[in-house]
Formats: structure tokens, C-alpha cells, sequence
């Protein structure tokens, strides 16, 4: 199989961080949720 | 190198600041012992997927997954990020189960007492143990490592920091103070992990320099097709797999969540973030052998893959990246040790009552206190000691690999007996030992059994896959040929809440 190209690897490792980083962004969504802080008044 | 000073200095806050908040969130929320163990209905989705993600997240993920990177490419990482995903994505539909069926439950080892009897559960007993406290003082061995590699910490000080603050929180606070810090460390973890990596690759020049400096060091590292790395990965996959479903520290998140439909969506988002994570941390072993000097022959002194990325760190970044990762990692270890802390303590206080006459809620909190205390002071000593403590990891697993199938598959099954589940673990377990590369001198210089083993797999492929699958197809071949009639109601009646003895039913929903 042929080795990964560098457009594809720049995807991946810039694709990966952008998914943590969404993974992030959920958690402090979901957490925030948790604690009641999102219910409006 | 940081300053030893800055970091130590740094180490401390850190550990001091989770040890207040643990102490103080603990004062409000710890009354009986099923508190410090179970925390029962007590999360949402968010600290739920929080605490799994923070849980599993130890600092190995810093070490092994960019060790497995750095040896044997994209392939091995891919089956590192599934491996880690699985077993949460198994639990997803696991996990509701062992609440509809054992709703008063604890531990996995009273499960196993429970549906399989004395044999099973010593069995399970051994090997979940075993697991988690190879688990526990890599993560100590890890940290002291990292640490002394970056900073020139002495590694002494700081296992016993990390073990000695951690387990004040712990020891008081027991499961609630886990999963509130795990919560707190998960939102610090995932943007330090992106800001340190994202700010790596700059440092580097970017993405396209990496690939450059991959493609001169090792080409085949970027190769989806590389077949050793596949084979690699593919083992990874049944060795994590395996060793994460004996894994205490799920069944307590599973009663520590709302409900079923808690558990379901925590350990969904789970499999997606730690798969990710995992991904991620695997990818920086290939960028760690393309820009630094890393040896993966295993046979040379100068090895050092296993420590790709902190070598990778001393060349030429800024500081602040190097003190960002210092952080992460403390966080990383943090979350995995309190967990484990508590998860050893839990499935030996959860069977106290059956060892003890009658004990109340008061001796049975000083048992898990005291319980907590024993793991922690082991680890600590095993960390500094055993330098060759990694080394059982692979064996944990094994045993995890032929145990796990038949021990979940009696959730579901009527007619799998304790014999029928011990037969297949055991039966598991010698396909693996036979094909297992570590201790393969000695299990080879036995006579006459030594001249009829196969040659061993250095991959661990026929390993770790032939003791799940063989295991897997034992029991269910068992659990054809046995005329086991188990009632599942009887885990309702004989397996009750520590601090209500009476059957009372319990207070959980769905």
C-alpha cells in the first residue's frame, strides 16, 4: 500500500487535534449541563 | 530542560490545589460507604464521558501510544485508537445490562462470586487485580520518569508526591472525590493536550517538514499497509480490549452514572474521545521519529521509543510547551491513579461483608480507607523498585484477553456454569501463554511441554487474538454443552447495597 502523502498526513494530524478539541468543547458543554448552569430562567 | 525547581514547584501547586478540591467537594457528599465506592446515580452524561475519558487517560498515553507510533507506524497507531475505543463502545450496551441485572451491584469479583462461584472469582480476583495494579504503578514508574527525563526530578520524590497527595483526596473521598476531580482534570487534559501538540508541530515547521523528516527516517511508518504494524495493532486491539473489560474502575462509572440511558450516551461519547485521544498520542510517536533521534530496535541498549515523545520534547522547544506537557502529564497520572486507587480498594471492600460477620457502615468505611491506603503505599514502593514493572503489562492483558469473554457472557447466558466459564478462560489463557513472546525461555525449558509449544509470536498477534478467540468459542461451545440453568434474579437477591443490608431494592432507576 502506498505510504500516506504529506496533504493527507496534515489532515490527519491537524484533523485529530480539531477533533479533541471539539471533544473539548462538547465536554464543557455537557458538564455545564450537568451542573444546572444552562437551564434558562 | 525546565528548571527541577519550577517543576517541582509546579508538581506541588498542581497536587495541592486537586487535593483541596477533592477534600472539599468530599465534606458535602461522603456519608456511607457506598459513597466512597459506588457513588450511586450520581453523574450526568457530562461527568460521566468526563470521568471515562479522564479514567483511562493516564500518562502511558504520552509513552506507549507514541511508542507504538515511533516502532511501527500509522498501521499500529490506527489499532491503538480502536483498541481504546472498544472496550467503551462494548460497555455502552454492557453497561445497562449489568445495571438491569445486578442493580444493587458493586464490583465486577462479587459478579463473578455471585454467578460463577469461589473458583471464577478468584480467578477474576487475580487477574482484574493484577491488571489495574501493573496499571497503577506503570503510571507512578511513567510520571517519576517523565519527570526526572525533562526536569532532572529525582524520581523518588516524585512518585511519592503524586502517590502521597492523591491519595489524601482518595483515601476521604474515595469515588465522589474521583470523579469530581476527573471531571475538572478532563476540561484542563484536552485543551493542554491540543495546545501542546498543536504548538509542537509549529515548533517543527508544520506539517509538511514532519512528513519530510518521517519519510527520511522510516518511510514504512507512514504506510496504512505496513504489515507488521497491523499485525501490531490488530494485537493491541484484543489486548486492550480484554484488559479494559476486567477493568474495575468501568463498573463503578456504570453505577455511578444517572440511569442506563446515562450509560449508554457516557460510554458512547467515550469511545469516540478516547479513540481520538489515543490517535492523536500515536500520531506524535511518527512525528517524534522524523524530527529526533529514536531507536526502536528493542535489542539495543540505546532504545528509547518508549520515552518518543519526551525525547522529541528536548529538542529545541520552547519552554512553555515542555512546562504545558509537564502539566498535562501530572493531570493525566492524577486521574488514573485516584481512579485506580479507588477500583483496588472497591473490589475488596465490596466483599467484606461476606468475609467479616456483619460489619456496619463505620468498619467497613475504615476497611476501604485502609484498603486505599495498602494499594497506595504498594504502588509507590512497586514504582520505585520493580524498573521492570512494564514488563507485566503484556501478561495482564493476556490474562484479561482470556477472561473477559466468559466472564460477561454469564450477564447474558442461562446456561454458562462456573466450570463452563473457568474451563474457557483457562483454555484461553494456554493458546496465549503458548504464542506469548515475554517469559517464552521459561515456559520453553519445560520439559517435553516446552518441545511441543509453537514458535512465539514477537507481534503478539497469535497471543493476545488466539486467547480471546479461543476463550470466546470455549464458552460459547460451553455454554451449549452444559445444561446450566442460572437465574439472573437471583444477582438482584444475593448481591445487595452495603449500607442498606436488607433487601430493600435499592434506589436505582432504569
Amino acid at each position: 500500500m502506498a505510504v500516506l502523502g504529506p496533504t493527507l498526513f496534515a489532515v490527519l494530524l491537524w484533523g485529530a487535534l480539531l477533533g479533541v478539541a471539539i471533544v473539548f468543547v462538547y465536554e464543557l458543554y455537557a458538564i455545564a449541563d450537568d451542573a444546572g448552569w444552562l437551564e434558562s430562567t | 530542560m525546565v528548571s527541577t525547581a519550577v517543576t517541582l514547584g509546579l508538581t506541588v501547586a498542581v497536587l495541592v490545589g486537586f487535593t483541596a478540591v477533592g477534600l472539599w467537594y468530599s465534606r458535602r457528599t461522603v456519608g456511607t460507604v457506598e459513597d466512597l465506592i459506588t457513588a450511586r446515580n450520581s453523574t450526568g452524561t457530562g461527568r460521566t464521558t468526563a470521568t471515562l475519558v479522564a479514567s483511562v487517560m493516564g500518562v502511558w498515553i504520552l509513552l506507549a501510544a507514541p511508542e507504538a507510533g515511533a516502532s511501527f507506524g500509522i498501521a499500529a497507531v490506527v489499532g491503538y485508537a480502536i483498541g481504546e475505543a472498544l472496550p467503551m463502545l462494548a460497555y455502552s450496551r454492557v453497561g445497562p445490562r449489568i445495571r438491569d441485572v445486578i442493580p444493587n451491584g458493586h464490583s465486577l469479583t462479587e459478579y463473578a462470586h455471585a454467578r460463577y462461584g469461589a473458583a471464577m472469582y478468584a480467578f477474576v480476583l487475580l487477574v482484574s487485580g493484577l491488571y489495574m495494579f501493573v496499571f497503577l504503578a506503570a503510571e507512578l514508574t511513567g510520571i517519576a520518569g517523565a519527570l526526572s527525563l525533562v526536569a532532572g526530578v529525582p524520581q523518588w520524590q516524585t512518585a511519592v508526591l503524586v502517590g502521597g497527595f492523591v491519595l489524601l483526596y482518595t483515601s476521604y473521598g474515595g469515588l465522589r472525590a474521583s470523579i469530581f476531580t476527573d471531571s475538572i482534570q478532563a476540561l484542563l487534559v484536552l485543551p493542554l493536550l491540543v495546545v501542546a501538540f498543536a504548538g509542537a508541530i509549529v515548533s517543527l515547521g508544520g506539517a509538511g517538514t514532519v512528513h519530510d523528516g518521517i519519510m527520511s527516517a522510516n518511510p514504512t511508518l507512514l504506510d496504512p499497509g505496513f504489515v507488521p504494524g497491523l499485525q501490531f495493532g490488530l494485537a493491541l486491539s484484543f489486548a486492550i480490549l480484554g484488559a479494559e473489560l476486567i477493568n474495575q474502575t468501568w463498573w463503578q462509572r456504570i453505577y455511578a452514572a444517572e440511569d442506563g440511558q446515562t450509560v449508554e450516551r457516557g460510554f458512547r461519547n467515550a469511545t469516540i474521545a478516547n479513540g481520538l485521544i489515543v490517535f492523536l498520542a500515536g500520531l506524535f510517536g511518527l512525528v517524534a521519529a522524523g524530527s529526533a533521534d529514536i531507536v526502536t530496535d528493542v535489542t539495543s541498549s540505546a532504545y528509547n521509543a518508549d520515552i518518543a515523545f519526551f525525547v522529541l520534547l528536548q529538542t529545541a522547544f520552547p519552554e512553555w510547551i515542555v512546562l504545558a506537557v509537564v502539566l498535562l502529564a501530572l493531570l493525566l497520572v492524577m486521574s488514573s491513579v485516584d481512579t485506580l486507587f479507588n477500583a483496588l480498594s472497591s473490589i475488596v471492600t465490596a466483599d467484606l461483608p461476606r468475609l467479616l460477620s456483619d460489619p456496619d457502615d463505620r468498619a467497613l468505611k475504615l476497611g476501604a480507607r485502609l484498603l486505599t491506603i495498602v494499594v497506595a503505599v504498594s504502588a509507590i514502593y512497586v514504582s520505585l523498585r520493580a524498573r521492570s514493572v512494564l514488563r507485566l503489562f503484556f501478561l495482564a492483558d493476556l490474562l484479561g484477553a482470556a477472561v473477559a469473554f466468559p466472564l460477561l457472557y454469564g450477564l447474558y447466558s442461562r446456561r454458562l456454569t462456573g466450570a463452563g466459564a473457568l474451563v474457557s478462560s483457562v483454555a484461553g489463557l494456554a493458546v496465549g501463554l503458548a504464542y506469548f513472546p515475554d517469559f517464552s525461555g521459561l515456559l520453553r525449558s519445560i520439559p517435553v511441554l516446552g518441545d511441543l509449544l509453537p514458535a512465539a509470536d514477537p507481534l503478539y498477534l497469535t497471543a493476545f487474538g488466539g486467547a480471546f478467540i479461543v476463550s470466546t468459542a470455549t464458552t460459547l461451545v460451553a455454554a451449549r454443552l452444559f445444561a446450566g440453568e442460572y437465574d439472573h434474579g437471583d444477582l438482584t437477591t444475593e448481591i445487595q447495597r452495603l449500607d442498606e443490608p436488607a433487601t430493600d431494592g435499592g434506589e436505582v432507576r432504569d
